[in-house]
């Protein structure tokens, strides 16, 4: 009369124990994303594997691009041909405009409007130039341009068939998002 | 004997209760760090050119290969060309410029075009049918290979690789920087015209690294 019914709670914890283990690797996937870029900067990059393809990241190993490089600043990108160059800028007047060599003598071209842009804001902005295969007279005619005008530049060579996916880049930034928010 | 064994039983309650907590404070944990970590983006440093006080290893990327330009040879066979051709016609600037041209200063790979040494530079050409290193697959260089060795044996800390790319070579150019990067080397380059001779000196830039 006095016992009171005794209960077995021991494959209870079991359970506690195996759910307090899962939850512990969570905690520990949360907080590496989190150490990953702890001030949460978002800049645009096109390039994101060091290696000439997918294809090739997956049979030789991906490797992270340009260790040493940016992680402050916002890119603008310029696809450079041999004879002509299109424009990839959050400005969506200046975004997706082709402009032909034998523009670049006119006043006030899209290139030049570009340039304008990031030199009003050169400390946050800069141009990434992406080299196509026989483009490296211009690409160094544009370097010159563009450091003359005291704008950081970076370079990044693309082969003639690869896809320049800036609206996908500047989506997975984030950038897009706080757009979208500014605007509303 | 059965009411001993009873007796001598360990009462897990109150660690029961401990673990409970514990996976309630995991889970608000969770919650938290969750709602934050949603908020992070994968940060991917992006290409932007900068000065670095490391010695530049020159590596020319030509053919979809790899060459070894070795400056400082080419620098000391010009200069020693150069002085026995300002001995041998004294102050005649006309024969000087002739004998420049005639002058066959070169390597194994490379040839110095002495036309623009007064100019101030060193205008270099590589010598026809000459092969370079093929680098196929980056995951089986080792430091017994051509490129391996050069990034084992180059001191990261003081050094980098400095590659000229032919801008129809992208594709070995890529594989190597893989590679160097992978090891923690810094590098830059330049893009060249596939034609186009390879000019130190005057009217030159500083290897940026990127």
């Amino acid at each position: 009369m006095g016992k009171g019914v005794q209960t077995d709670f021991s494959s209870f914890m079991s359970v506690i124990l195996m759910l307090i283990g899962v939850l512990m690797i969570m905690l520990v996937s949360n907080v590496l994303t989190i150490i990953s870029n702890p001030e949460n900067i978002k800049i645009t990059s096109i390039p994101v594997s060091a290696n000439l393809s997918e294809k090739q990241g997956e049979e030789e190993g991906k490797v992270s691009p340009f260790p040493f490089g940016n992680k402050n600043k916002e890119p603008s990108y310029i696809d450079v041909h041999r004879d002509r160059m299109i424009l990839y800028d959050p400005d969506p007047v200046l975004k997706d405009q082709v402009v032909a060599l034998r523009d670049l003598e006119q006043e006030g071209n899209s290139f030049e409007k570009l340039l304008t842009r990031v030199e009003t804001n050169k400390a946050n902005d800069y141009i990434i130039l992406l080299a196509r295969p026989r483009s490296a007279i211009v690409v160094r005619r544009l370097k010159k341009v563009i450091r003359d005008r005291g704008v950081d530049v970076g370079v990044e060579l693309f082969e003639a068939d690869r896809d320049v996916n800036y609206d996908k880049a500047i989506k997975a930034s984030g950038k897009a998002q706080d757009g979208e928010k500014r605007t509303e | 004997m059965g009411k001993r064994e009873r007796n001598n039983a360990v009462n897990l309650d109150s660690f029961l209760d401990i673990m409970t907590c514990i996976l309630g404070i995991l889970i608000l944990m969770i919650l938290l760090t969750g709602i934050d970590a949603s908020q992070i983006r994968v940060l991917v440093p992006t290409p932007m050119e900068h000065t670095s006080d490391k010695r530049p290893i020159f590596i020319e990327c030509r053919d979809n290969e790899l060459f070894s330009v070795p400056l400082e040879e080419l620098r000391k066979l010009a200069d020693t060309t150069l002085k026995q051709i300002a001995r041998s016609v004294s102050n005649d600037s006309a024969r000087m410029l002739i004998k420049l041209g005639e002058a066959k200063v070169q390597t194994e790979a490379y040839r110095v075009d002495l036309n623009f040494i007064l100019l101030g530079q060193l205008a270099v050409q590589s010598v026809p049918n000459v092969t370079g290193y093929r680098l196929v697959d980056i995951a089986n260089e080792t430091s017994d290979d051509w490129y391996g060795r050069i990034l084992t044996q180059m001191n990261k800390e003081k050094d980098m690789l400095s590659f000229i790319v032919r801008d129809d070579s992208f594709e070995v150019f890529k594989r190597a920087r893989a590679l160097a990067w992978s090891q923690k080397a810094e590098v830059s380059y330049e893009l060249i015209d596939a034609n186009e001779p390879i000019k130190f000196g005057l009217g030159g830039a500083i290897p940026l690294a990127q």
